[in-house]
């Protein structure tokens, strides 16, 4: 049984560990506002021809802060969750859960690098062309946000109680946790990753588009009625695609 | 990383009584949330061994009965439990339930779900069932009554089936649902409610080692 004194430390625990989330989100965020000007400043802004080359490096710091950013706050109540078991030592520490999920965002960040490189340029541009691939990918999104695989993988990521009970094994073990990790990574990019789609072409680190869809993000996973706000974007998503695909030139508007 | 006590070997196999204030069919286990008006988690849940041990001693034929009072989703946490076990428990059976159900032993799937609650308080008193099926009531001798019964066909009114298969299910892989009614009071927690989720389920937990 634990101790009077014991129960306030978890207590503490349990707050800052939330905290330390959202910190290291506002970190990521940080980074991304002051790296912006330097980085991605060119998406619509007609700055195409003074492109900085983003070497990979830079771009991985800046994918990881993104990450960071969007996804620490969502993944609060599945941290916490697992940080009350970490508190008592009966699964290995937290950063191993943590450091699981991260290494999957990591791992996409490299063929969004290659992809972006190649895109960036010609997204920069406002042309009806990409006024029409941004209208495709909207619609495409639209799609997958109403699919039964992204409600599929939203569910395990909306109910870390279930998500932990059907996917943990040996978690005293830190490859355990580390796996647990990578597999909660898995259903996040399942859920995600035609978001991250969306963010790249209406402009990769825009920030107002970055908040949007990290709220969006956030709202899917935390609320009580997280499923239905995806379905309802999925929808807005439908519209504002169709008006790009039927009005390319709204996409200079849109970035 | 292994903590001395979780080497503890233990495993549980036998049947549970749920009564929840989730609508029929406990929603938690689908989608997180609970379906239940205010959001919260309320359950009276009985545990009936049939085989069980935990280190050294013997748990077959222990009954056990957790009064859970979670304010919003289970996984949130904040929860508070009252357990009841019947006079004859031993000290040793006790301790035992009392380290598997908070998780300090590890193991699915209380090493998670045993975090989410603190445990207000421990109440002796009889355990009964009485009736087969669905229909019974599970019964702690002046701490709580859970009473349940079959779906009943809208058209009918003969007695509808349902049962619910979770080949994945972190506290049961397959449940038989009715609707029930339960009532408990005890340390300071005091839940009624009507008509709500009931289902019956055979579980087998055990850690891992």
């Amino acid at each position: 049984m634990v101790e009077r004194g014991e129960v306030s430390v978890l207590r503490v625990r349990e707050y800052l560990l939330p905290l330390a989330l959202v910190v290291l989100a506002g970190v990521g965020w940080w980074w991304t506002v002051v790296t912006s000007h330097n980085m991605v400043p060119t998406m619509g802004m007609g700055l195409g021809n003074s492109m900085v080359v983003v070497s990979l490096a830079a771009f991985t710091v800046a994918w990881i802060a993104m990450m960071a950013a969007m996804m620490l706050p969502a993944i609060v109540p599945v941290v916490r969750l697992y940080g009350r078991a970490a508190a008592r030592g009966t699964v290995a520490p937290i950063p191993f859960f943590i450091a699981g999920y991260g290494i999957v965002w990591s791992i996409v960040g490299l063929p969004v690098f290659f992809l972006w490189r190649q895109l960036n340029q010609p997204l920069a541009q406002v042309t009806p062309t990409v006024g029409r691939i941004g209208g495709a990918v909207l619609v495409g999104a639209a799609v997958y946000q109403l699919s039964s695989l992204k409600t599929a993988c939203l569910r395990h990521c909306r109910s870390p109680l279930s998500f932990f009970m059907r996917h943990s094994h040996n978690l005293d073990r830190s490859s355990g946790a580390l796996i647990l990790g990578v597999r909660h990574g898995l259903y996040c990019l399942g859920c995600c990753w035609m978001l991250m789609a969306v963010l790249v072409v209406l402009g990769t680190m825009q920030l107002a588009w970055m908040a949007v869809i990290a709220g969006l993000i956030f709202i899917e996973k935390v609320s009580r009625i997280g499923e239905l706000v995806a379905k309802i974007a999925g929808i807005g998503f439908l519209a504002l695609g169709i008006w790009l695909l039927i009005t390319p030139a709204l996409i200079g508007r849109l970035t | 990383m292994t903590v001395t006590k979780l080497e503890t070997k233990w495993y549980l196999k036998g049947r549970g009584y749920e009564f929840c204030n989730c609508a029929p069919g406990c929603t938690c286990n689908f989608s997180g949330f609970p379906s239940s008006v205010d959001g919260s988690c309320k359950a009276f849940v009985g545990n009936f061994i049939d085989e069980g041990r935990c280190g050294d001693v013997d748990l077959s034929g222990v009954k056990a009965i957790g009064i859970f009072d979670w304010p919003k989703a289970i996984h949130d946490g904040g929860g508070k439990v009252v357990f009841v076990v019947e006079p004859e428990t031993t000290d040793e059976q006790i301790n035992c339930l009392a380290q598997i159900y908070t998780g300090q032993l590890g193991g699915n799937p209380w090493v998670i779900l045993g975090t989410t609650y603190e445990v207000a308080g421990l109440v002796k008193a009889r355990i009964t069932l009485e009736g087969s099926g669905l229909a019974i009531t599970l019964n702690a001798e002046g701490v709580g009554q859970g009473t349940g019964s079959n779906f009943k066909n809208p058209v009918t009114g003969e007695p509808h089936n349902a049962q619910i298969v979770l080949p994945d299910g972190f506290i049961w892989q397959k449940g038989e649902c009715g609707v029930g009614s339960f009532t408990a009071r005890a340390e300071g927690l005091d839940l009624s409610f009507k008509d709500s989720n009931w289902i019956s389920y055979e579980f087998d937990w055990a850690d891992e080692k």
